[in-house]
């Protein structure tokens, strides 16, 4: 190959130790990236470091470890598109058990509900606990999405996130119920996703979005008021079992309901991966491990707390790990293909 | 008609980038010596950003690699303009061309400039 351009060739002249502290520094790259474009950047660094003299100076190392952490952080990031799939996904799965909440555990506007149960200490107002404060921001920020306010649709979720943390800190010293830790901390999971939202491009791709929430609703609703149905007189008759599906009897049941939507989420995450654009993988990976949370909490209740914090950071990493293998596919690409 | 990228401003280096590439492909450290004499010394590339500007460069369509070599044991990694690079800079020209004429009458008319 010709074309070098006024650079003298020849065995060089640095010593090989060289080679290895820039070897070091290339570590600051991820190994997917140094394997792709290390060799040619390692050539380009020893070639000015001979013709400089001495080895990598301080603004060099500088350099590097930035431009190698910028590589680490990219690979972080989803592509647009995966990104805006698994933003919706997360905003109408989010909603979905939002308003399933604040409907059949919090506030039950239908008949059969025995009257006494409203009057339970710590309620708020017309419901049972503090939980609508949070709930009612989920349906908000689908409206402002689904009718072109993407920016405010992402400062509504984002703003669930101070909410709960208030809810859970200051509802008992208001004297005031708070809603189940689980099913706070699940919100709080598809909050990093849904706030990447942003406003449908088309008015069909809204109705759906609205339409999907409305259907996952009144699906997940059915349910629950099919449960409990089942449930035995005397649960009905005491307020603890009806406010908020009870601590554990009606909990463990629906939140096997939950589950089973979830999962229809999961899969119609796994059939779009399939069918549709490539990188659905972050919006199966964050519905399959979201099913996780209610199943580990239900097995075993009193170690709830404990099990939600082992299975967040799990959460976390699933989704990095499902980002990383979609931007690897891009990553590989640009500075490899020669034409 | 402007290029998508074309209608935006563009970053010093890689506007130099495809300045020193017009001259045809180059490897890594004839790149950097070539921006620093194209800018009056004004843009120092370091092999870090060189890549990080390539890449960019690249995922736009304006710059491919045109092959590699070894060279006493290195690899040498040469980079060339596409045709989209060619127009890009072409539009970059043009819109640099109306900043300097801009200028010049301005100075012009503050009696800077004869």
């Amino acid at each position: 190959v010709s074309g070098d351009r006024g650079i003298p060739s020849g065995p060089p002249s640095r010593p090989d130790h060289v080679a290895c502290r820039y070897g070091r520094l290339l570590r600051a790259y991820p190994p997917v990236w140094r394997a792709a474009h290390g060799q040619a950047l390692l050539g380009t660094l020893l070639e000015v470091a001979e013709h400089r003299g001495g080895g990598p100076t301080r603004a060099e190392a500088v350099d590097l470890i930035g431009h190698g952490m910028a590589i680490r952080l990219r690979l972080l990031a989803p592509a647009r598109q995966t990104r805006e799939w698994a933003a919706a996904l997360a905003l109408v799965a989010g909603t979905v058990l939002a308003l399933t909440w604040f409907l059949a555990g919090e506030w039950l506007p239908w008949p059969g509900v025995p009257a006494g149960w409203r009057a339970t200490a710590g309620h708020l107002g017309p419901f049972a606990t503090a939980g609508p404060l949070l709930y009612l921001l989920w349906p908000a920020a689908v409206a402002a999405v689904a009718f072109g306010r993407g920016r405010l649709g992402r400062r509504l979720v984002a703003a669930t996130v101070p909410v709960g943390v208030a809810i859970v800190l200051l509802a008992p010293a208001l004297g005031v119920r708070r809603p189940p830790l689980v099913d706070l901390v699940l919100l709080g999971s598809l909050t990093p996703a849904a706030m990447l939202a942003a406003q449908p491009r088309s008015a069909r791709r809204s109705a759906v979005l609205a339409l999907a929430t409305l259907a996952g609703t009144a699906a997940l609703v059915w349910h629950v008021r099919r449960l409990e149905a089942d449930l035995p007189a005397w649960a009905m008759t005491d307020p603890s079992f009806v406010f908020y599906r009870g601590p554990f009897t009606l909990a463990l049941s629906s939140y096997w309901v939950e589950v089973k939507t979830l999962m229809l989420v999961a899969a119609a995450s796994a059939l779009a991966t399939i069918r549709g654009p490539r990188g659905l993988c972050p919006g199966l990976m964050i519905g399959t491990a979201g099913c996780c949370l209610p199943i580990l909490a239900a097995l075993t209740p009193t170690a709830g707390p404990l099990l939600l914090l082992l299975a967040a950071p799990t959460l976390a990493a699933l989704a990095a790990w499902a980002f990383g293998l979609r931007w690897r596919d891009r990553s590989t690409r640009p500075l490899t293909s020669a034409r | 008609m402007l290029s998508a990228v074309g209608s935006m401003e563009m970053r010093p280096q890689s506007l130099y980038l495809l300045a020193a590439l017009g001259a045809g492909r180059m490897h890594g450290y004839a790149l950097i010596q070539a921006v620093e004499r194209l800018s009056g010394g004004d843009v120092l590339l370091r092999p870090g950003s060189l890549y990080g500007a390539l890449e960019r460069l690249q995922s736009q369509g304006l710059v491919a690699v045109a092959g590699e070599e070894q060279v006493a044991g290195r690899v040498r990694r040469y980079f060339e303009l596409t045709e989209a690079g060619v127009v890009a800079l072409a539009e970059q020209e043009a819109r640099v061309r109306r900043a300097a004429q801009a200028a010049r009458h301005g100075l012009r008319a503050h009696g800077a400039l004869s």
